[in-house]
C-alpha cells in the first residue's frame, strides 16, 4: 500500500511538474517573443516545445498528462461551454509527442531506457514531434469548429516549435557542456 | 516504468545525448564513454594494451578507437607506457587527471540517484 501511494504520489508529481514547467516556459516565451506569435496558438518561436521531446522521452504517458494539463492552463478561454474544445486542442500538445517519439523509436530503434541516445536522435523526434503537433493541432482546431484555413498557422507552428526546441537544447547542451568542462579543468 | 531508477538511466542517458550537441565539450561523448569502458577494465585488470582496446571494440573500427585514444591521451586522461620487455606493445594507463574526473563525475551521479530516490 505504502509502495503504490509513492507510485501514485510520484507520478502525481511527474504530471504537475512538467505542467508547472510548460505554464512557465509559455509565459516565459511570451515574455520574450510576444511580437513573433502569428496568432495566440501559432508562434514563430515556441519554446515549451523543448518539453514535448523531452518530458515524454523521459516520463512516457505521465509526461505527456503534464503537457495536456499544463495547455489546458495556458489556453486563452476556460468558458465551460468551450470544455470539449479546450480539452481537445490541450490533448494534441500531449498527443503529438507521443507520436513523434514512437516514429522515431520504431524508425531509429531508441532503446526504452534510451541507451545509445545520440544527439542526431534527439533532433529527429524534436523535428517529427513539431511535424505531428503542426498536424494533430490543426486538427483539434478543425474539430473544435476553429480552424479557419490558414495554411501559413500550420507551417508557423512546425517552424516554431523546431525553433524554440533547437534554442532550449542548445541552452541545455551548452550548460552541460560547461559543467563538465568546469569539472574537467578541476580534476 | 517504476518511477525512480529507470527514470533515472533515462535522463543520464538523455544528458550524455544532449552534450553532444554542444561544440563547447572538452570531451567528446564517445572519448567520455570510452574513458568509462577503460576504467571498467582497470578495475578488472592493471595491464590493459593499446591492442586489446582496439580488438575490443564490437561497433567501432579499430582505428576510430585509436583516435579517440588519442584524443584522450592529448587532453590528459591516459597514457601510454611502453612495455620494457617487448616495445611493441604499449599500455594504457589512467593519469591522476582521469581518476579525479571519473570521481566527480560518480558523485554527480550519486547524489542525483539519491535526490531523486528521496523524491
Amino acid at each position: 500500500m505504502k509502495g503504490l501511494c509513492q507510485t501514485v504520489g510520484c507520478r502525481a508529481l511527474t504530471v504537475a511538474g512538467v505542467a508547472a514547467a510548460w505554464v512557465m516556459f509559455f509565459n516565459v516565451n511570451i515574455a520574450l517573443f510576444a511580437p513573433l506569435a502569428n496568432s495566440p496558438r501559432a508562434h514563430w518561436i515556441f519554446l515549451p516545445a523543448a518539453l514535448r521531446v523531452l518530458s515524454v522521452l523521459l516520463f512516457d504517458g505521465w509526461g505527456a498528462a503534464g503537457l495536456m494539463v499544463g495547455a489546458y492552463f495556458t489556453l486563452s478561454r476556460h468558458g465551460l461551454a468551450d470544455l470539449p474544445g479546450d480539452l481537445l486542442i490541450a490533448a494534441s500538445s500531449a498527443l503529438a509527442p507521443l507520436v513523434g517519439i514512437a516514429a522515431c523509436r520504431r524508425w531509429l530503434h531508441i532503446a526504452w531506457d534510451l541507451s545509445g541516445l545520440r544527439g542526431l536522435h534527439i533532433i529527429a523526434v524534436s523535428v517529427a514531434t513539431a511535424a505531428a503537433n503542426a498536424v494533430i493541432l490543426n486538427l483539434a482546431l478543425a474539430a473544435a469548429g476553429q480552424f479557419q484555413g490558414n495554411l501559413m498557422r500550420i507551417a508557423t507552428v512546425f517552424v516554431g516549435d523546431v525553433l524554440g526546441t533547437a534554442i532550449m537544447l542548445s541552452m541545455i547542451a551548452a550548460m552541460l557542456s560547461l559543467i563538465t568542462r568546469r569539472v574537467a579543468k578541476q580534476a | 516504468m517504476s518511477p525512480t531508477q529507470p527514470t533515472v538511466t533515462r535522463l543520464l542517458n538523455m544528458l550524455r545525448a544532449l552534450r553532444e550537441l554542444s561544440s563547447f565539450s572538452d570531451l567528446t561523448a564517445d572519448e567520455e564513454q570510452l574513458l568509462f569502458d577503460l576504467v571498467l577494465r582497470w578495475h578488472r585488470s592493471d595491464a590493459i594494451t593499446v591492442s586489446d582496446v582496439m580488438l575490443d571494440a564490437e561497433r567501432t573500427s579499430a582505428s576510430t578507437i585509436y583516435r579517440r585514444l588519442l584524443g584522450l591521451k592529448e587532453k590528459g586522461m591516459i597514457a601510454f607506457r611502453v612495455d620494457q620487455r617487448d616495445k611493441r606493445v604499449k599500455f594504457v594507463e589512467p593519469t591522476a587527471k582521469a581518476d579525479d574526473y571519473v570521481q566527480r563525475l560518480s558523485r554527480s551521479v550519486d547524489q542525483l540517484v539519491e535526490g531523486s530516490q528521496a523524491a
